[in-house]
């Protein structure tokens, strides 16, 4: 900056010096031309007047030269030799005569001459090109009269010899000049620049936040001294650098302060997130233990699912399990929502499911009985869709209501799959006091159910793609055959490569079901076998090996199943003291002492006219009809104590039997209905 | 415990049993109804108006008091027993070994 200044400065006053020599020059030129003129035409008129006697017309050239040797005699010895030439012309202009070395007169030249003549007038001069001097005078004689004219010519570097002789001088004293000049603008620029360029330089210190440095801040102090711009100007630099340097301090330390008070608050928001992320985290494994990690292991049905969340609580739920009366329950649910309201409302959801499954044998009845549950604790209209369905083991039946969830499939074996029809039911959650439909399919050995939330067929890839239903038909399609558990990582697998980078916006559950067949023993006893397992009518029950436990529950099973087929007092009584007596036999002699592994179930179903009881249990061989032959016709006193249960039933029913099937007692017990035989009788 | 309700009517003890009488029952009715025996009443009359089920776990405690009392020259007899209940008596034979009454003074009349 500074020096950028000195510089101007410096090239300004050089551009004087250089301007005011060349003045100079000119103007010493001009005086050597003005000069040198005046020579011209003082020597024209010489020469003229030397030839006032003179006949021109006969001058020679010898006459000429003696005319520039007087000439050179009346001058001095170094002007003389400046004459170079010398033309005489007659009145007419043409020339007469010239000195040595002369060339013949020119048109120029003769004009010129004839100009003076005819004009008689003063001598004219002129600078030729070549820097010479030309002078023109007419030659009068005695009397005045024009006799002709005369013209002499000398170069300039002989005539500027004033110049020549001082040169040195001139230069001496342009360079001194020059010199001087140069130096007093270095001086005087050095003085102006010097106080700014030290005040930039305590800017860029002050700039970084520091104070001038001491030798700086000196000599900034030395120049405030002065009384000029500058002095003044260093002072209010000098307070002002002061103020900014007090403003820094003070700012640093607001800063600092605020800083400190910033990551206060932040960790205090750190923590409450910590604590938030904890209490998440929690739930999360909270709800991933109310799904069940165990599923049923049955080797009639396989089962495989999977959930997870799309936050860290989700609104999905699945759920299986063996009912009390021994079949295979399973729901899929979607609540509407995410989140840990929704998760709330999931676990709700789940248990009251469960447990309408265990109260109510029907489907229908356990959803209708689960929505009115969850109406009633729904403060924000959350509701869930769901499917649930029973497969009865052993008939090989699927019995279902779908409450507004997408229809699973379902498929055979190398099938493809379909749709399991729609039982129109709306989402829980919504209406309180509907009833809910029910369908009942027949289940053929090896056939798969597939239940998905739409979290699979609504999942976006990343160019916003969804999954869909074609795509997973499709897939579905090509894993009929497989096994539960590997048609769903199978599935979960293409799915997580469909959606690549893509967020997942929606909890994802879905489960497998696959029917590998009832067991042959129930088979082998239901008449019609093909047809009847289309038939829902089985009601069936797991009985608890305690007489105590179960007597009240059997009791409860059998009202339950008499009330919906409409039986009388005495069909359910015949039915109740059959089933006891059956019960109370195993207890007592199948399983006297360990009843851990007992297996009992109770079967009932109408048949047309006939009531068909079927009792089971895997405690050693015992045939009941051949402890029943006992004889009823031995007086008090010989009868035996015992034996006489089996005996009722056999008078009770109309058809008992008895066979052993895969280490199993079963028992059959068929009697005409009381209504019916009342016609008969 | 098995609630009997047991009243006399001259010497004949009228016993009126209620609800079920079963195998988890059994043996606490077993227990009451021997008990009664044991002390000393051998002319018992059941009054069957309030049971509405019994199984062989019934009929057996009542088989054995049914032996008891004759051994001890009385006797047991049953009252009002519900159809159902009576079919039950007679498919077991035990309506020839146990007189079964239509109602109570009936009943009274054959001690």
């Amino acid at each position: 900056m500074a020096g950028r200044i000195v510089g101007m400065i410096m090239v300004l006053t050089l551009a004087g010096v250089i301007a005011s020599a060349a003045v100079l020059l000119f103007l010493a030129f001009d005086a050597e031309d003005e000069s040198g003129q005046r020579s011209a035409e003082l020597f024209a008129e010489s020469v003229a007047r030397s030839l006032l006697d003179a006949d021109i017309r006969s001058l020679s050239d010898a006459e000429v030269n003696a005319l520039v040797r007087l000439n050179a005699a009346e001058e001095t010895q170094d002007e003389a030799a400046n004459l170079t030439h010398i033309w005489v012309f007659n009145p007419e202009a043409r020339q007469v005569a010239a000195s040595d070395g002369t060339p013949n007169a020119q048109r120029a030249e003769i004009t010129v001459a004839r100009q003076a003549i005819r004009d008689a007038s003063g001598t004219a001069v002129s600078t030729l090109p070549n820097g010479d001097f030309a002078g023109t005078a007419v030659v009068r004689n005695r009397d005045g009269e024009v006799t002709g004219a005369v013209r002499v010519q000398f170069s300039s570097d002989r005539i500027g010899n004033h110049f020549d002789v001082y040169r040195t001088e001139y230069v001496i004293g342009v360079v001194a000049i020059l010199v001087a000049l140069l130096l007093g603008s270095w001086f005087l620029s050095r003085r102006l620049a010097r106080p700014i360029g030290l005040m930039v330089r305590a800017a860029h210190t002050v700039e970084m936040g520091r104070q001038p440095e001491p030798g700086v801040a000196a000599s900034l102090r030395n120049t405030s001294l002065t009384r000029d711009e500058y002095g003044e100007l260093a002072g209010v630099f000098l307070d002002m650098a002061r103020e900014v340097g007090a403003r820094e301090i003070q700012l640093n330390a607001l800063v600092e302060a605020r800083t400190e008070e910033l990551s206060v608050k932040n960790r205090e928001l750190e923590d409450a997130q910590r604590e938030i992320r904890n209490d998440l985290e929690m739930a999360h494994s909270v709800q991933a233990a109310l799904v069940p990690s165990e599923l049923p292991d049955d080797p009639r049905a396989g089962i495989a699912a999977y959930m997870t969340p799309a936050l860290d609580v989700g609104g999905d739920f699945y759920d299986a399990f063996i009912t009390d009366d021994g079949r295979l329950a399973f729901s899929i649910a979607d609540v509407s929502g995410k989140g840990v309201a929704s998760a709330l409302m999931m676990a709700v959801g789940r248990a009251v499911l469960r447990s309408a499954a265990n109260q109510h044998p029907d489907p229908s009845e356990a959803i209708a009985s689960t929505n009115d549950q969850l109406c009633s604790m729904n403060p924000k209209e959350l509701f869930i869709t769901a499917f649930f369905g029973v497969i009865d083991l052993q008939l090989g039946t699927l019995t279902y209501v779908n409450a507004g969830h997408d229809p699973p499939y379902i498929m055979s074996s190398g099938g493809s799959p379909e749709m399991i029809p729609h039982t129109g039911g709306i989402a829980l959650g919504v209406l309180p006091g509907l009833s809910y439909t029910e369908t009942t399919l027949p289940l053929d050995p090896d056939v798969t159910l597939f239940l998905y939330t739409d979290g699979i067929t609504e999942a976006e890839n990343s160019t916003g793609q969804q999954f869909g239903r074609e795509r997973l038909e499709e897939k579905l399609t090509s894993l009929s055959s497989e096994a539960p558990g590997s048609l769903m990582d199978d599935i979960l697998r293409d799915l997580a490569e469909f959606r690549g980078e893509a967020k997942q916006f929606d909890d994802i559950t879905c489960m497998a079901v696959q029917f590998n067949g009832g067991e042959a023993s129930l088979d082998s006893y239901i008449p019609g076998q093909g047809d009847a397992r289309l038939a829902s009518g089985w009601r069936r029950m797991v009985v608890q090996p305690s007489l105590d436990t179960s007597l009240p529950r059997v009791a409860a099973f059998i009202e339950r199943f008499a009330e919906s087929e409409g039986f009388d007092a005495t069909e359910v009584f015949r039915l109740n003291l059959a089933l006891d007596e059956l019960l109370t036999n195993t207890l007592e002699h199948g399983f006297p002492d360990e009843t851990e592994d007992a297996e009992i179930t109770v079967a009932l179903r109408s048949e047309g006219e006939m009531v068909v009881a079927r009792y089971e249990d895997n405690g050693p061989a015992f045939n009941p009809l051949e402890a029943a032959e006992q004889d009823t016709e031995l007086e008090l006193d010989e009868r035996p104590i015992g034996g006489l249960g089996l005996q009722l039933i056999a008078a009770s029913f109309d058809a008992v039997s008895y066979e052993r099937v895969n280490d199993r007692n079963v028992t059959t017990l068929r009697q005409r209905r009381a209504s019916a035989s009342d016609d008969s009788e | 415990m098995v609630d009997l309700y047991p009243e006399y009517d001259n010497a004949v003890l009228v016993l009126n049993p209620l609800g079920r009488i079963d195998g988890t029952n059994a043996k606490a009715f077993e227990e009451a109804l021997l008990g009664r025996i044991d002390a000393g009443d051998h002319n018992i009359l059941m009054n069957f108006e309030g049971i509405n089920y019994i199984s062989s776990a019934g009929l057996r405690v009542l088989l054995m008091a049914a032996k008891r009392t004759s051994q001890s020259a009385g006797k047991l007899a049953l009252c009002a027993v519900q159809d159902h209940i009576q079919e039950v008596f007679k498919f077991s034979g035990f309506s020839e070994i146990i007189p079964i009454h239509d109602d109570r003074p009936q009943a009274l009349n054959t001690f």
